[in-house]
């Protein structure tokens, strides 16, 4: 029951087309006017993600200003169809160095043609890994005339490193440093009733890697969480909780991760691969400090008035701080003007906000190579 | 400042800016014709040809046809250039099915590329030309599967399996068990990489065939956490089938918690005691909804037929499990699976997760379950359409086993960012796994989503706390109380005419509340009250229609309501004439009801509002109404007393009648409409069906527990297979006691041969048996000494490597080609360890018995009485070798004459167009073969007499070995269309050569350029039953075996006989080991094909043949190969 997709689409708001690429044939070509017409030109866009018109099955995504539209013809495992999209962006971003938009598709076309053909084959899809595929999709353009045999340099590499056991890493990879480094990247999810009572409180991390390490090495990770190893302490999940150790509550790994033995001994192990990556996931709930505390209070001034007063205060020590830290306040959509008053920072109006978050970062350096960063949370206050 | 944060991916993407040239095809994508593409597609430069690509592909990808390039583009596939070369493949592919024929030009290249020592170029050529999907080329792509299976690069067999199901779609029966067999030797893979790809072909390929999987089951599990995610999702799939179909449901896991209590009445033994302790503890707790579980796993296991037919009975036919179909977690293969998918709930891809939840909530004992939820609820947080999906499964699992759930209530609350959807999916899922401890603060939930701006959203808050209100009855006064306070509440605000979405909540909430009601109404008189009470205030039709039908409904309820119904039915009288539809329609019904029940002194009152209810409605605009009105006038009658002078007549007997019937309609209580939810069908976790909520086309059910065979499962492996052969076909009949009497046969068999050899005058000059008449009756025999016939084969597929030097760069290849010969085909390698030696003799008198076959080409219904037949002739045009000789014969069935008749092409301009040239002539002779006519001119027929027969010889040059040639037919003036099929066996010429010839040329043609299949032949049975029933002399059976195959060979085949093996050791009923040579050459290019046949079997039984075919035209060669089994396989005709 793997994807199966039947062809992907790439479409602008308008309802260009911007990439076809049909993987089977049991999809006409209308299919895209299907989705324009049943779809795009309704009010359900948006909502519901899974569509079935005239048999066919639309799964579809809108990232920044372009929709990705994997048609279907069969049943399928829909969740497998959406990770291949997010990770497909994912890949093209890495491609792209940055945004993915429609200029970027129109810049990369060429590119993108060959990536879609590498990463799903017939409709399944295949290996999205950008460090491997990097060495074997390459769009270098035209070769320069003075590489007079273009198929003998990058071929040999290219053998080597798809044919490698490891699906993600190559052999033979020298360093003259060797160097790991790693993010420990956090953020703070808060959902507060509109009585100020925390209805819902944690912190997502992220375990983000960069590995120049040469030959295949074995590394492993020691956490202090309760069933790991409590004897390593100097990687702390959480800064503020030194000493002590954490539940974690739900974690999830790269593909590198050994979650055999993760599962019998409670040890991550992996063979990393080059270049930079995220290691692992996780989410604590219990013994979250927040950093912030934000009150909010709304009074309505008259029927056609209203005023809205924030006040955020930080919780953390004085030695952290934060930066950039964005407050949206929801406004009804009827609003007319708006007028401020900030006791520090800047402010701006922009009617396309619908809810009240509050983003926030702060960083902080423990250890040369070990960072800790908390990182847009969302903050979600009703009131 | 913290410069290095963000870093990390700033740099990475610079480099990669630097290093892939990204961003500079934008000109092209937005102008892409303003260059002329044609003249730089033949340029000499790569880089000019790449511009002109990847214009054509900008055009592509804005959806316009760009397939007049073909021709051109095709070229460039031989390019040095892997930049262009992987542009050309993306036309290719694009475009190959529209362009079949220009497309079979590139196969030739593909070919190539499949040598190369590079494994991406190996990959993305069979990529390519598994792409490319023509049922033509799928032999020849099946070949190449084959062969890449066995590379030694992961990659490349990885691209093997993936290449499988194109091979599988294009559904051609002959191949399917030679692809079932690669995808077990590449499910037997020892790389991950591979086994995921496989285990994808083997899912689309033959998902049925579960003892391939139960072969190497516990490998499969093993290596399952180290397969490529995609693969994992799918191979979760299969294992989970598979352990369902071999071992059936296991007895702790949910899916058979409602018949552990049936069946445990039933057990009688030892074990009944322990599963009663483990079953206590869950009734107990009240954990799982059984009846509800039941049914999911039943829409698990049954196919949508079964479905239906299911739910069209009125009673539900239980479930039949029996015994045997259970297991238990104690099972090996069982534990297995749960020990190798959990890992696997802790994976980064939100789709694995959701396979492996789903194996754990099919097969986990119920204790385990719980293991799932949180990593469910982790891969919340992916993107918003994962979030709907996840949804869309936790929500099935919730209502299943709301215990599993329940106490991570919170991480189910609304976000502002949530879709429509899945809010509605939040709500639905919070609503079932409430619990008393709980509710409360799902309530303040609730409260605060009943003012979210989204009114729809609202309403359904407020379906949901009806359904809590339901499922936690102790909750129903808090829930009712909040709701009439709603209901209040928004009658305030709906004076700012905020409508339709206002009236949906109001219209929820008074739902909601009826709902409440209806499950104990006696203890909730005093909201009938309330809401009665509001009836003024409640403007909206459906609002007021719903509590006016409350009324009727339980007016006879407690001791208030029935006081307070005179001026209740007053008031709505009162209000009749400006009611709504549906209003009126609800208070004409409540009017009737409570005049039904009325006794007593409030009879009077009732009547009379109900007749003048009556009389307004009879003349009410709507027919709806008035009709109800009439109807209703008559039922209640006989409350209403003698009223009418039409009354009377009828008597008391008729009055008991419709008294009846009112009740009947308007009476007690109607019928609980229980469980909706058996109206629902479940799917299985993460498939579109569950999303969707019906079957999608392909969805499939668990297979039938225990429906696969324990001795399905036995069946040795291939090797064994093997390993038999020679066991079955030494040891049949005879057993081992009947060694000297083989060897004596064998003698007297040898001599006998000697004999009738000597007398003969050579084989060297009978390759023109077929026009040449000789009259020696007696076969003519020589035997040779040809020593070991198998050796001769095993040295020819040995040499191949160096033979292969010119034509692929073997380096890389060799240990790879070195292991193939042989092992690939078990039918050759089997003969020759069966026979030591062998004779060869020649058949002369063969070509005076081929008789080639006539064919019908205009049936004399369809031609006024003229018929026509054509045969393909042995002749060889003397104009142009690529015109074929075709005899046709013209007879007259009618009783007139028939004036005037020749034949010319359908489309004489097409001959011009050399882009429909066959595929098997290459470029350069194409060009000098333009002017070739697709059909050389017929010399007219003036007149055909009745009865008469005309024979003409035709040249006809086919553009295509497989697609009919359109002719059109000319007689008496009229043009009739014809159509003329080409026959691949008179494609080839016969090519007169000795066996120290031919082995010498299949030396050269080995590897790519060989073909093998098997097939049966049956023609020779006949042959050597009418001999032994005539009596008289008896032919050897061998002799017999050889004519008849020869024969059929030669009369359908322009072939040229090389040379004849026989075994000589084996005994004198196996046939195995015999051995015919054929050779001939293609007309068009004179490249030579030779062909072997090869049989296996007893004499008197159907014989197996196994074909090669040697030639360099691989498309050729595969297809004359075909052709060949075709008319062997057909049964002769006596």
């Amino acid at each position: 029951m793997p994807v199966a997709a039947s062809a992907i689409y790439f479409l602008n708001l308008r309802g260009d087309v911007l990439i076809n690429r049909l993987y089977r044939d049991d999809v006409g070509g209308n299919m895209v006017d299907a989705f324009r017409m049943h779809i795009m030109q309704t009010k359900e866009l948006g909502t519901c993600p899974v569509r079935q018109i005239g048999g066919c099955s639309f799964f579809y995504m809108r990232i920044s200003n372009v929709y990705i539209v994997i048609v279907v013809s069969s049943n399928a495992n829909v969740a497998c169809a959406f990770k291949f999209v997010v990770e497909a962006v994912a890949l093209f971003k890495s491609y792209f160095g940055g945004a993915f938009d429609e200029d970027a598709i129109r810049n990369n076309f060429v590119l993108i043609y060959e990536l879609l053909d590498e990463i799903m084959d017939f409709g399944y899809p295949q290996n999205l890994s950008p460090e491997i595929l990097k060495l074997y999709i390459t769009q270098e353009g035209v070769r320069s005339p003075f590489s007079s045999k273009p198929s003998d340099k990058p071929v040999p590499n290219a053998t080597l490193q798809v044919t490698g056991a490891v699906g993600w890493r190559r052999e033979g990879l020298v360093y003259k440093k060797n160097e790991v480094f790693l993010d420990i990247v956090e953020s703070v999810n808060l959902l507060m009733s509109s009585k100020g009572s925390v209805l819902r409180c944690d912190v997502t991390g992220k375990i983000l890697m960069k590995c120049f390490l040469s030959g295949m090495p074995d590394l492993k990770l020691g956490l202090n969480d309760k069933i790991g190893l409590e004897k390593e302490s100097q990687l702390k999940s959480r800064p503020t909780k030194s000493g002590k150790t954490i539940e974690l509550d739900d974690v999830t790994f790269h593909q590198c991760v050994n979650l055999t033995r993760f599962n019998s001994e409670k040890t991550v192990s992996f063979v990393p691969p080059d270049g930079e990556f995220e290691l692992m996931k996780y989410r604590i709930t219990e013994g979250v400090n927040l950093p912030f505390r934000v009150l909010p209070t709304i009074k309505e001034l008259g029927r056609t008035r209203m005023e809205v007063n924030v006040k955020v205060k930080s919780v953390f020590g004085a030695k952290m701080f934060a930066l950039g830290v964005v407050i949206k306040i929801p406004v009804p959509k009827q609003t007319a003007k708006t007028s401020f008053q900030v006791t520090s920072g800047r402010a701006k109006y922009n009617a396309a906000i619908d809810c009240l978050e509050v983003w926030e970062k702060s960083g902080y350096n423990t250890v040369e190579w070990v960072r800790y960063i908390t990182k847009a949370g969302s903050y979600e206050v009703r009131c | 400042m913290f410069p290095q944060f963000g870093a990390t991916a700033e740099t990475l993407s610079k480099a990669s800016t630097m290093v892939f040239r990204i961003g500079t095809d934008a000109h092209l994508y937005d102008d892409p014709d303003d260059v002329s593409i044609a003249p730089l597609l033949d340029s000499k430069f790569d880089s000019e040809k790449c511009e002109a690509l990847k214009r054509l592909l900008a055009q592509i990808a804005q959806g316009f046809d760009v397939s007049n390039f073909f021709p051109q583009v095709v070229k460039n596939v031989a390019s040095q250039s892997l930049e262009v070369k992987k542009l050309v493949y993306l036309y290719l592919l694009h475009y190959a099915e529209k362009r079949p024929n220009e497309a079979l030009l590139s196969i030739n290249c593909f070919q190539k590329d499949l040598g190369d020592p590079n494994p991406l170029v190996r990959a993305w050529a069979l990529r390519t030309m598994a792409g490319i999907r023509l049922h033509v080329i799928a032999p020849l792509v099946l070949v190449a599967v084959g062969k890449c299976a066995r590379d030694p690069s992961v990659y490349v067999r990885k691209c093997a399996a993936n290449a499988l199901p194109k091979l599988h779609d294009l559904r051609q029966e002959e191949h399917t068990s030679a692809v079932e067999e690669i995808v077990g030797i590449l499910l037997n893979d020892h790389s991950p990489g591979v086994v995921g790809a496989a285990a994808a072909a083997f899912a689309s390929v033959c998902p049925y065939n579960l003892s391939l999987i139960g072969r190497n089951y516990r490998k499969l599990c093993e290596i399952l956490p180290d397969v490529e995610e995609w693969g994992q999702i799918v191979l979760i799939g299969i294992l989970l089938r598979y352990v369902i179909a071999r071992h059936g449901l296991v007895k702790e896991s949910i899916m058979l918690s409602l018949h552990c209590t049936e069946s445990s009445h039933s057990e009688k033994d030892g074990s009944d005691v322990d599963f009663r302790l483990l079953k206590v503890p869950i009734d107990m707790s009240g954990t799982c909804d059984s009846e509800f579980v039941n049914m999911v796993s039943k829409c698990y296991i049954e196919s949508p037929d079964e479905y239906l037919s299911r739910s069209s009975y009125t009673n539900r036919v239980s479930f039949e499990l029996n015994g045997t179909h259970f297991t238990s977690k104690t099972n090996d293969d069982v534990k297995i699976l749960l020990y190798c998918t959990s890992p696997l709930l802790w994976s980064n891809n939100s789709a694995v997760v959701l396979s492996a939840a789903g194996v754990h909530w099919v097969m986990a004992p119920k204790e385990d379950i719980k293991r799932i939820v949180k990593p469910l609820l982790f891969i919340l947080r992916s993107s918003n359409a994962s979030k709907y999906v996840v949804l869309c499964n936790i929500q099935v699992f919730a209502k299943a086993m709301p215990s599993l759930f329940a106490p991570y209530y919170e991480d189910l609350f609304i976000c502002s960012s949530d879709s429509y959807q899945i809010k509605g999916l939040k709500l639905e899922i919070l609503s079932s796994i409430a619990t008393d401890s709980s509710i409360s603060s799902i309530f303040k939930e609730f409260q605060d989503y009943i003012r979210d701006p989204d009114r729809r959203f609202a309403a359904d808050t407020i379906a949901a706390i009806g359904l809590c209100a339901q499922r936690l009855p102790n909750m129903a006064y808090s829930c009712v109380d909040g709701l009439l306070a709603l209901t209040k509440e928004d009658f305030l605000t709906k004076d700012f005419g905020s409508g339709d979405q206002e009236a949906g909540v109001l219209i929820q909430a008074i739902m909601s509340i009826k709902s409440i009601i209806k499950q104990d109404p006696p203890s909730h008189e005093k909201v009938i009250i309330q809401l009665v009470s509001s009836l003024d205030s409640i403007k909206v039709p459906a609002a007021r229609a719903m509590i006016i039908w409350m009324v009727g409904e339980y007016s006879s309820l407690g001791e208030i309501i029935p006081r307070m119904l005179t001026t209740v039915l007053k008031y709505l009288a009162w209000c009749f004439t400006s009611e709504a539809l549906e209003t009126k329609l609800q208070i004409l019904n409540t009017a009737s009801k409570v005049l039904l029940c009325a006794t007593g002194e409030d009879l009077w009152t009732f009547k009379k509002v109900f007749s003048y209810l009556v009389e307004l409605a009879e003349c009410d605009l709507n027919y709806d109404v008035r009709d109800r009105a009439r109807l209703l006038k008559k039922l209640p009658s006989c409350n209403l007393g003698s009223q009418g002078p039409e009354e009377g007549t009828n008597g008391l007997n008729e009055k008991n009648v419709l008294h009846v019937v009112a009740k009947c309609i308007f009476g007690r209580q109607t019928r609980e409409v229980k469980a909706e939810s058996n109206n629902y069908r479940f799917y299985l976790p993460g498939s579109l069906s569950q999303i969707v909520l019906h079957a999608a086309p392909g969805y499939e059910p668990l297979p039938k527990p225990c429906s696969l065979p324990l001795d399905d499962l036995n069946v040795p492996e291939g090797t064994h297979a093997v390993e038999k052969g020679p066991d079955y076909s030494g040891t049949d009949d005879h057993g081992t006691s009947s060694g000297p009497l083989d060897e004596e046969s064998a003698s007297d068999y040898d001599s006998q041969h000697s004999i009738t050899g000597s007398s003969g005058s050579g084989r060297s000059d009978d390759n023109e048996f077929t026009s040449e008449e000789n009259d020696n009756a007696d076969p003519l025999i020589q035997i040779s000494d040809v020593g070991n016939a198998s050796e001769n084969q095993n040295g020819v597929s040995q040499s191949s490597p160096a033979n292969l030097g010119e034509l692929m760069s073997n380096r890389a290849l060799e240990s790879w080609l070195e292991e193939q010969p042989g092992s690939s085909n078990p039918g050759i390698s089997e003969q020759s360890q069966v026979c030591k030696s062998s004779a060869r003799i020649s058949i002369r008198d063969v070509g005076r018995q081929v008789k080639p076959k006539s064919y019908s080409l205009l049936d004399p219904a369809n031609g006024n009485g003229l018929k026509v037949d054509y045969s393909f002739s042995s002749e060889i045009s003397s104009i142009s070798p690529l015109l074929v000789c075709i005899e046709v014969f013209f007879k007259n069935c009618s009783s007139e004459t028939i004036m005037e008749i020749t034949l010319v092409d359908e489309e004489s301009t097409r001959a011009l167009d050399s882009a429909d040239q066959a595929a098997a002539v290459n470029e350069s002779s194409m060009k000098s073969y333009d002017n070739v006519p697709t059909l050389v001119p017929m010399e007219e027929i003036p007149s055909l007499e009745p009865g008469q027969t005309t024979r003409r010889l035709l040249q006809v040059r086919f553009h295509h070995h497989l697609l009919p040639l359109k002719l059109a037919l000319f007689c008496n003036g009229k043009k009739l269309p014809i159509k003329l099929r080409p026959d691949i066996g008179y494609f080839v010429k016969p090519l007169p050569m000795d066996v120290e010839a031919f082995t010498d040329e299949e030396s050269h043609l080995p590897g790519m350029f060989e073909y093998t299949r098997s097939c049966t032949f049956t023609d020779h049975i006949g042959e050597l039953n009418k001999e032994s029933g005539d009596g008289l002399l008896i032919k050897d059976k061998f002799l017999a075996i050889c004519e008849s195959l020869a024969l059929k060979m030669l009369s359908n085949a322009n072939l040229c006989l090389v040379s004849v093996d026989m075994p000589i050791a084996a005994n004198l009923d196996d046939a195995s080991g015999l051995r015919l040579r054929f050779s001939c050459e293609i007309l068009s290019s004179l490249i030579p094909c030779l062909i072997t046949i090869t049989v296996q079997g007893k004499c008197c039984d159907p014989l197996n043949l196994f074909i090669k075919v040697n030639c360099e035209e691989t498309v050729f060669g595969l297809n004359l190969m075909n052709r060949i089994v075709n008319f062997l396989v057909e049964p002769a005709l006596f």
